[in-house]
């Protein structure tokens, strides 16, 4: 090995320690950058088009399971309405943002949904569980087939924003069962089938 | 008119109907419109949502052009979740094909409408659906977002909450078919 090659061989290794530490650096940036993001996201108290942006936009985090967390957040209070069942009144926006995950969505909210940690959002002055801002969000978008219209005793169903830790158990249960049966709907705005087909079809629909 | 004439046995020679649904607007009822119209604005207008389609084959033809007529009466797209269908409870009458989910009103989805919009929206719907049935196949059982109803038994508060709370993402309308004992 003559003088030049030796100069060059040094100069490759200088030059690659020199990059590995550019990048070690600029990955600790980043790193560094991520972790304040997630301080200050965390810090925050989010209203819901905030917490759907954000997630939107690509956080460090799994934007689905973003939005999970981010129910817990999200400022509000449950109120009785004239039907007897329970309105938020609150920036519903983070609500409808799990819908775009379809099936995904569906599978993180029934995870989430036995969580009796208290969410920010309130009932009668207290703190819902986490697992009803997911069952919230749940029932907005999905619902089991074969109870829909006889729901009975099946436990999938919370009468109010005020479950108990069995109650939340048990209907996290009773929905694991109807994803491990594929016996739910998502409900769509998109079209799946041509009305035209059968409206027309002679011998259908208007004969 | 008789708005449980069937289409396909009655047309009418003059097209009289509602101009904006496609009429030639010499009368304001869409029951008037002949099937021509009706299919038309049916394509148009109404939206299968049902992921991997449903079975509209055998769906109770009363039914149907109720669905249709109130779309037609209200000026609205409607977007249809379920109809013909097995895995839906027995008493839904989905499988016989007697009943017809819908979830969205102008590409809109119920569940993605706060509460008060979606019990008024779909109550309107659901309304005018039933208006269009005749008397002998009227609905047995009327779930919206914000109302329950049925025939068949009494109800307690806790089955209407629960009902309600199953249906916050559409209307669910089922006829007991003509002939039935209501």
């Amino acid at each position: 090995m003559n003088h030049t090659s030796i100069a060059a061989a040094l100069f490759i290794i200088v030059l690659s320690g020199t990059l590995v530490a550019g990048c070690r650096e600029a990955r600790s940036v980043a790193s560094q950058e991520e972790a304040d993001l997630q301080r200050e996201f965390e810090r925050a108290p989010l209203d819901g088009s905030d917490a759907a942006a954000s997630a939107i936009a690509g956080s460090p985090q799994d934007p689905l399971a973003l939005l999970v967390d981010s129910l817990a957040k999200i400022p509000g209070e449950f109120e009785s309405n004239s039907v007897g069942t329970f309105s938020f009144r609150g920036d519903e926006t983070l609500f409808n943002a799990f819908y775009q995950y379809a099936d995904s969505a569906v599978v993180a909210l029934v995870e989430c949904l036995g969580n009796s940690s208290p969410a920010r959002a309130t009932y009668e002055g207290r703190p819902v569980p986490i697992g009803y801002m997911c069952y919230s969000a749940l029932i907005r978008m999905a619902y089991p087939t074969a109870f829909e219209d006889s729901p009975g005793d099946w436990p999938g169903v919370l009468l109010n924003p005020a479950p108990s830790a069995d109650e939340l158990r048990a209907a996290q249960r009773a929905w694991e069962e109807v994803i491990a049966q594929d016996a739910y709907r998502i409900a769509f705005d998109q079209a799946f089938q041509d009305v035209s087909r059968v409206a027309l079809g002679v011998g259908g629909r208007w004969s | 008119m008789d708005p449980t004439r069937n289409p396909l046995s009655y047309s009418d020679p003059f097209g009289l109907c509602p101009e904006d649904v496609g009429g030639d607007g010499k009368t304001d009822k869409v029951t008037d419109c002949p099937r021509e119209v009706m299919e038309k604005w049916a394509t148009s207008h109404i939206t299968i949502t049902a992921r991997g389609g449903t079975d509209f084959d055998g769906i109770d033809p009363d039914l149907w052009n109720a669905v249709v007529w109130a779309s037609m009466e209200l000026r609205v797209s409607l977007g249809i979740s379920g109809a013909k269908e097995g895995g839906h409870s027995i008493e839904g009458r989905h499988a016989v094909g007697g009943a017809v989910d819908i979830n969205t009103v102008n590409g809109v989805r119920f569940g993605a409408m706060p509460f008060d919009i979606a019990a008024n929206v779909s109550g309107v719907v659901a309304r005018t659906i039933s208006s269009f049935l005749p008397e002998n196949n009227k609905p047995i059982m009327i779930y919206t977002p914000g109302s329950a109803f049925r025939t068949t038994r009494p109800m307690t508060a806790e089955q209407r909450a629960k009902l309600l709370q199953m249906h916050r993402t559409h209307i669910h309308i089922t006829v007991p078919g003509r002939g039935a004992q209501q």
